[in-house]
């Protein structure tokens, strides 16, 4: 996912979109990747919320 | 009317079963993958190896491509091994990897400056939906160019849509894909609210799963999530 979000991000930058969304999305998946959850499912986002479920407190 | 040969490159876990669909329709298939021990499974069912792109588009009137990246798509296409180089006048070239809209573009700029059509055709539907043959297809390029490619992705696909000129199905699988993201983040909080707020996430989903909240990512990929299963249909890096 993290491949394809990069693309559309480049490609929103291109047209003068600010996707916020988007940005959010590609943020959260690059850090599943950082802790090395690169190759699990995309549904891997949840064990971050269960495990940690203050990891965003702003 | 005989079968049209076709070229087939990316034999992964999406590209493996889309292939298999065409040597099922009785299309001479020509093969190529970056790792070949990949592909053996394709050239037992029939297929022929080739040991390049190029290979490949030298035996094809139509090549199929689905790589892993936008860079795998150049090197594919382009350079002293890529299939432009050559693919033989009036043949036709269809992209199907998720890849840059702008690179779908120059692509189908290079095959015209050699009297190729060059389609992109990225897919959504996944592994199932490729063994199934029930791909949606969205598709890019010249109207011509689409309507000759029809047949083929038809046995790929179900849902095939040209969207217009090149690019615009990478255009499309990317409104696929922002929607897809924001999509997992609310049904993962929708869970993660469920589980804190004390109930039981499970039967949370029996209640919201059947009016305005429902969605692919909550229905289908939640309850792998609260199981505890994370093995990929689609996985996080790709």
């Amino acid at each position: 996912l993290t491949k394809d979000l990069a693309i559309a991000l480049a490609c929103a930058e291109r047209l003068g979109l600010t996707l916020p969304g988007l940005s959010l999305a590609k943020r959260l998946y690059d850090e599943l990747v950082q802790g090395g959850a690169g190759s699990k499912g995309t549904q891997v986002l949840l064990s971050r919320y269960l495990e940690r479920p203050h990891f965003e407190r702003p | 009317m005989t079968a049209l040969v076709v070229g087939f490159i990316g034999t992964g876990v999406m590209g493996t079963p889309m292939a298999r669909h065409l040597l099922a329709k009785g299309h001479p298939l020509y093969v190529y993958n970056r790792t070949r021990e990949r592909a053996q499974g394709l050239v037992d069912a029939g297929g022929c190896w080739c040991d390049s792109p190029a290979d490949v588009a030298r035996h094809s009137q139509v090549v199929v491509t689905i790589v892993g990246t936008p860079a795998d798509v150049a090197s594919t296409y382009r350079g002293p091994s890529g299939i432009l180089s050559t693919a033989a006048p009036g043949s036709l070239l269809i992209d199907m990897t998720t890849s840059d809209p702008e690179l779908a573009a120059e692509l189908a700029a290079a095959g015209k400056s050699r009297g190729v059509d060059v389609l992109d055709a990225p897919v959504s539907g996944g592994d199932i939906g490729a063994r199934n043959a029930t791909l949606s297809i969205m598709v890019g390029g010249e109207a011509g160019a689409f309507e000759r490619g029809r047949p083929i992705l038809e046995v790929m696909g179900k849902t095939i849509v040209h969207q217009g000129p090149a690019g615009a199905g990478q255009y499309t699988k990317l409104c696929n894909q922002i929607a897809i993201a924001a999509t997992i983040i609310s049904a993962c909080e929708s869970m993660a609210f469920a589980k804190a707020s004390g109930l039981d996430p499970t039967r949370v989903l029996e209640s919201i799963t059947t009016g305005a909240a429902n969605s692919w990512q909550l229905s289908q990929l939640m309850p792998r999530a609260l199981r505890g299963d994370y093995e990929p249909g689609f996985s996080v890096a790709h």
